[in-house]
């Protein structure tokens, strides 16, 4: 695997490609929106501006709990439900949107509107089954263990002690093991249009014996997650913050220029993981097959 | 290499081409490699392919058999120039611009245009200006510039260095090619173009002279903090009066009594002497014959052990024609 290549190709057809960023830089922006709006219907921009303004008076900007009560009622909650469902359900075709993009790219197909609606619409429930199968086959082993670390505390303490420090070692080690070996379970699905439960057997299949090149790419994932969050992720946040206490008009719009800069980095970096997950798997795919015909 | 291929492809002489890039700075043997290789690919590319590819192949390996690699401490002391070059000015940049406009984010939009220019100089121009001024060059396999995306990686590459405990680039001291785990992730060699030695030391020391004041102070630090070297200790201490009196001894107790012997030197006695530190002190004295000592008791603020006493006292007294009379000096000690 020349994981080099790999990655300089992901570079390069972002650079020709800026239009794959777009759906990743939508649903960025959008949870933004509905967070504004959520907070200016039930009036809690309000209360966090004061807090804003009480700390730069000095204060410690801790807001009064009667105007708290006040808003947190049972219909900003309502709202709040409702601000969720509609910003997961965005979030998520919008993350299968990109992921169609990417596979366009990858399959050498036009990237136009019309075919990147197509694949996202056609994928989305498989995509759906697949998450929900990747929460179960992570979580539901690791429920199984609370259950029985409960279980062993009601027996004796000292057994359910020993039980925790041991489960947690046991979990960790399970979600790290079957977290590789499901790694490429989405290139698999896009790519090789898959089901979703083949796709976890495929990439099951497919990371045995090969964990090493799978961990390298993981590796080299969370570096530029390291990176992108030292330089953008972390300044952002901070920056939301520092635009609902700012206190002139021109510092928020010099604020809101700056938090979409970074919004724009951020996506392309996004974007970047996303293309070298996918030639890479398209990469390991090919020296897999290379090896079983050896 | 690849200037000299263009030059002589498109009908230039050789030794003209050398002799430019000589005057251009490029080290002479260097030259002398490129265009040995280079009239070596051209002689050998009318053989047959797979002949051609075999003596390219053992060419490659020659030649990258005599490049020198740059090693751990040239690289370091790029890092130290980088540092100064770009890191101070960045600092200085973002934290103006932070106290001008009281915006936090162009702090990091500095710090994230530092990284932008980073990578681009290590990917089109070869380095960072710390590794260009040592004639360090980064570069891949086939000695060409590593490109952004080259950079990008090798950046990734330097976070999982750093996330392995550094050694990812203590591994440049004992690899054949100089490689750290960035480079060999980006399958990039820095090697040497020019010889700077005296940049080279210059930018270790630099280096080494924090590396070597960091723990010094470090260790003064935790001495004074665990009172083995408390400041109070070097604190010296005295009593001065102006000319007439002199304080022969001092002592300050744990129940805030400061005694004094103070010793009348004016050449006379005196009346009506009241002595003061703080408070009055004790005891009021009517007479006071020339050259007598007497012990003074005063009671003063206790204050944190170990910590400084330093007052002013003062001697008022009559001389025997009545004049009124008044002495000032100071007293330094350490509360008990």
């Amino acid at each position: 695997m020349d994981i080099k290549k790999d990655f300089n190709k992901s570079f390069n057809e972002l650079k020709k490609n800026k239009v794959i960023i777009v759906p990743i830089l939508i649903s960025m922006i959008i949870p933004l929106l509905l967070v504004y709006t959520y907070m200016h219907i039930t009036g809690f921009y309000g209360l966090l501006s004061d807090s804003a303004n009480d700390i730069r008076q000095g204060g410690n900007g801790l807001v009064n709990t009667e105007n708290v009560r006040e808003i947190f009622t049972l219909e900003s909650f309502a709202w709040l439900m409702v601000f969720i469902l509609i910003g997961s359900i965005i979030l998520f075709y919008l993350s299968c949107v990109s992921l169609a993009l990417i596979t366009l790219n990858v399959l050498k197909k036009e990237l136009n509107f019309h075919n990147m609606i197509d694949l996202a619409n056609k994928y989305l429930f498989k995509f759906l089954t697949l998450n929900v199968l990747m929460f179960l086959i992570m979580m539901a082993p690791v429920l199984a263990v609370v259950i029985i670390i409960i279980l062993l505390f009601i027996i004796s303490k000292t057994i359910g002690v020993i039980s925790i420090i041991f489960s947690i070692i046991l979990i960790i080690s399970y979600i790290i093991f079957i977290f590789l070996r499901l790694f490429f379970v989405s290139p698999i699905m896009f790519i090789e249009n898959k089901s979703a439960t083949k796709s976890i057997a495929f990439s099951y299949q497919i990371t045995k014996h090969h964990l090493r090149q799978v961990l390298i790419i993981f590796a080299i994932m969370i570096g530029i997650t390291i990176i992108s969050n030292i330089f953008i992720t972390n300044p952002l946040n901070e920056s939301y913050v520092a635009l609902i206490a700012s206190d002139s008009l021109l510092k928020s719009i010099a604020m809101v220029i700056l938090i979409l800069i970074f919004i724009i980095i951020e996506s392309f970096v996004y974007a970047l993981e996303q293309l070298f997950l996918f030639y890479s798997y398209v990469d390991f795919r090919r020296e897999v097959k290379l090896r079983t015909k050896d | 290499m690849k200037y000299i291929q263009e030059s002589v492809k498109a009908g230039f002489d050789l030794n003209t081409t050398k002799k430019t890039l000589l005057d251009n700075g490029y080290p002479k043997n260097y030259i002398e490699e490129a265009a040995n290789y280079v009239t070596g690919s051209i002689n050998v590319s009318k053989r047959d392919n797979t002949e051609t590819k075999e003596i390219e192949k053992s060419r490659y390996e020659d030649n990258v058999k005599k490049i020198e690699y740059a090693g751990f401490w040239i690289r370091l002391s790029a890092s130290m120039w980088d540092g100064i070059i770009l890191g101070i000015p960045t600092i200085a940049i973002a934290a103006l611009l932070v106290w001008i406009t009281k915006i936090q984010l162009l702090g990091s939009l500095v710090a994230l245009t530092l990284l932008i220019v980073t990578i681009y100089m290590e990917g089109n121009k070869g380095g960072t200006p710390g590794k260009l001024i040592l004639g360090l060059k980064i570069e891949n396999k086939n000695g060409d510039y590593i490109g952004l995306g080259g950079a990008l990686l090798r950046f990734v590459g330097k976070i999982l260095s750093e996330v392995i405990l550094f050694i990812g680039y203590l591994m440049i001291s004992w690899d054949k090619r100089k490689q750290g785990l960035h480079d060999k992730i980006a399958g990039t060699y820095v090697i040497k173009t020019k010889e700077r030695k005296g940049l080279f030391i210059l930018g270790l020391i630099l280096f080494l002279i924090p590396l070597i004041l960091l723990p010094i102070l470090v260790a003064i630090g935790s001495l004074a903090y665990f009172g083995v070297l408390a400041p109070s200790k070097f604190i010296p201490e005295s009593c001065t009066i102006g000319p007439g009196f002199s304080c022969d001894e001092f002592n300050l107790d744990s129940a805030g009594v400061l005694r004094i012997v103070l010793r009348n030197g004016l050449g006379e006695n005196v009346e009506s002497i009241q002595v003061k530190v703080e408070n009055d002190c004790n005891p009021r004295l009517r007479e006071w014959k020339d050259g007598e000592a007497i012990t003074f008791s005063c009671f003063v603020t206790l204050k944190e052990p170990g910590s400084v006493f330093n007052q002013p006292i003062t001697i008022s007294y009559n001389t025997l024609d009545g004049e009124p009379n008044v002495k000032q000096g100071s007293i330094r000690t350490k509360y008990p």
